[in-house]
């Protein structure tokens, strides 16, 4: 930022064009080349750490087998002995958003979770995942889990529509958390750190001010990681738990 | 901030429900207002159930205590 009175923190989510190709076409932008990115060093970093494959791990392949078990946790607590046919699904997606958010962490990099449109994507492929294999393994008993077990008949035609609305709304909530997580916090340390280049123009006294805002961001950067790593965990878990649905369709 | 977006994303799907269903039908703001309620009701029950769940994996100190497990599911 050039101009010290003017702070955009929006500008960090613009998206531009790296290479187009023709008017008005498909073109690779700074979104397009940060997810190339995070695939890439995910699995340069799964490739490497463990192709030693030691019986005593050194520290990289320590990682690696932590985050393997973490995953492999959470889908059988939540999904099951059946659910583990998921593994590779939910690693993967929980390792994409890990990483781009981390990505988003260091500075002058790209957030493409920030977009809606991308956690969107990626909500609408577990909600499709879901509805396609419920109804692949269990077949029309999938539509059990709109009726839940124990209810009387008459209240069924308000149930059932509550049900449909409460599934139809979780790829929205699933996006929008992540998205709104993300965005937020970065717009925050945006602005906070827009406070100390601002109060900086005012002489000494701005400096002393200053020292505030600039305590702030150090402690929002640390919460930002938090959040980074918590967003990815949440996602993760949630797919888990709908996996479970589409497997025992029953509540 | 989950339990918000558990909640308002149930309504808003259930507006936007409704608000196709008029187009479609041409019933006036009727059948939106119909599915604004449902769709609360949905947000309320999403909230329900992801604190049950969030009870779950992290009970309450003093009452998992005192009685392991003497109310409601399973």
């Amino acid at each position: 930022m050039a101009d010290p009175n003017k702070v955009d923190p929006i500008h960090q989510f613009q998206i531009t064009d790296i290479v187009s190709f023709g008017e008005g076409g498909v073109s690779f932008t700074n979104s397009a080349l940060f997810m190339v990115l995070s695939v890439g060093v995910i699995a340069l970093y799964l490739l490497l750490s463990t192709q030693k494959r030691s019986l005593v791990p050194n520290r990289v392949q320590l990682i690696s087998e932590m985050l393997y078990e973490f995953v492999a946790k959470m889908v059988s607590d939540s999904a099951g002995k059946a659910g583990m046919k998921f593994f590779p699904f939910v690693f993967s997606l929980f390792m994409f958003v890990l990483v781009a958010n981390m990505f988003g962490m260091i500075p002058f990099f790209f957030t493409f979770t920030s977009h809606i449109i991308i956690t969107f994507a990626l909500a609408l492929l577990v909600f499709v995942v879901v509805i396609v294999y419920g109804i692949y393994k269990n077949g029309l008993k999938f539509f059990k889990l709109f009726v839940p077990s124990g209810v009387p008949g008459y209240v069924l035609p308000i149930v059932v529509p509550i049900e449909v609305v409460s599934f139809l709304s979780r790829p929205i909530s699933l996006s929008v958390r992540l998205f709104a997580n993300i965005l937020a916090g970065h717009i925050t340390l945006k602005v906070f750190a827009g406070f100390i280049v601002t109060l900086g123009g005012l002489g000494f006294l701005g400096w002393l001010g200053a020292l505030l805002p600039l305590v702030m961001t150090v402690a929002i950067t640390a919460l930002e990681f938090l959040v980074a790593a918590l967003q990815a965990y949440v996602f993760a878990v949630l797919t888990s738990m709908y996996i479970n649905d589409a497997i025992h369709p029953s509540h | 901030m989950r339990l918000g977006t558990e909640f308002i994303a149930a309504i808003l799907v259930g507006a936007g429900m409704g608000y196709l269903l008029d187009l479609w039908l041409k019933t006036g703001p009727w059948l939106m207002l119909v599915m604004l309620l449902v769709g609360f009701a949905a947000g309320v029950l999403n909230v329900v159930r992801s604190a049950a769940e969030m009870n779950r994996a992290a009970p309450p100190p003093t009452a998992a205590m005192r009685v392991p497990d003497d109310e409601e599911d399973e």
